[in-house]
């Protein structure tokens, strides 16, 4: 199995990566441009155990302008301000590295552009990335709690990209919301083909899945 | 005269840089990518004296790969965003564009 390593501008931060990924993306939100100096960020996504953090960091947490008002806690070099992850107080699993922090340009290239609204008009992006964010479309009827909605809508989205893992899984939310069990199942499942462990776990102590939480099939699926 | 404003993401450390900058590049270098985080540097060199700077700031020094100049990084101590550099160009001072 693979093992990267990552590591601040001088070398005192840094962390080891055992094997993959489970997704990579870059996103062009203005956070992520302030925060990296560049044009967008680029994160490689992490199961927790997978990582083995060696130095001093200096935690900036911020609370995200999207509804779901997420914790995200930067860890950065006190002594060069380079920031080589992030983990979120709700998702103790997670471990989200920055990829220019492994300086490997050969590193996985990532498969989702986020926040297009946000992007310099210049940077240009391969066709086989997923670009922008799809469940933006769905969110709102998700917030307002109209789960069969937001469940058809994530469905016919997901019909012209069937192997979105990410909105996948947030559409097989929805539908564990909306009570259509079966559907959740054949959703979370492609999710989970995509993104492994990681995965799971996030499933096992998702809330949105509690109305379904004592399907066999949904058991199977995380491995409870 | 434009005048642009840049800071770190929470907002303690900023410059205001007067005019248009005379450069804007960006950098594929493997201390680029390790600054940022990202997939490449990107910035803006302003002649110094139509830029200034307000807020506490961390300095960083790293010696150049290439024999060069060593470059100077400032950076705010409460959210670590890297938001000038100085060094290797005289008179200029480099703003990150993000």
């Amino acid at each position: 199995m693979a093992t990267r390593e990552a590591s601040c501008s001088c070398g005192q931060l840094s962390l080891q990566a055992e094997g993959d990924p489970f997704h990579v993306g870059i996103c062009h939100c203005l956070a992520c441009q302030r925060r990296t100096g560049s044009a967008f960020g680029m994160q490689a996504g992490f199961d927790a155990g997978q990582i083995e953090v060696t130095g001093r960091s200096t935690e900036y947490a911020r609370t995200s302008d999207e509804a779901d008002r997420k914790v995200h806690v930067f860890h950065f070099c006190p002594a060069c301000g380079g920031t080589v992850f992030y983990t979120e107080p709700d998702e103790p699993d997670l471990i989200v590295v920055m990829v220019g922090a492994f300086a490997d340009p050969l590193f996985p290239p990532p498969v989702e552009s986020g926040y297009e609204a946000r992007r310099h008009p210049w940077v240009g992006l391969p066709d086989t990335m997923e670009r922008d964010d799809l469940w933006g479309q769905v969110l709102p009827l998700y917030e307002a709690g109209d789960y069969a909605a937001a469940a058809d809508r994530g469905r016919e989205l997901l019909g012209g990209q069937p192997e979105n893992g990410r909105l996948a899984y947030n559409v097989a939310c929805c539908e564990s919301l909306a009570g259509r069990t079966t559907d959740a199942v054949e959703h979370l499942r492609i999710a989970v083909g995509g993104g492994g462990d990681a995965v799971r776990t996030m499933a096992a102590n998702d809330q949105d899945f509690d109305p379904i939480r004592d399907d066999p099939a949904f058991r199977e699926i995380v491995g409870s | 005269m434009t005048s642009r404003e840049a800071t770190c993401s929470c907002g303690q450390l900023h410059v205001r840089a007067e005019g248009d900058p005379v450069r804007v590049s960006i950098c594929h270098c493997l201390a680029c990518q390790r600054r940022t985080g990202s997939s490449f540097g990107y910035q803006a060199r302003f002649p110094a004296d139509r830029v200034s700077v307000t807020g506490r700031r961390t300095e960083y020094v790293r010696q150049s790969d290439d024999g060069g100049e060593a470059r100077h990084f400032w950076f705010c101590p409460d959210c670590g965003s890297t938001v000038f550099h100085t060094g290797g160009d005289p008179g200029l001072l480099a703003v990150a564009v993000g």
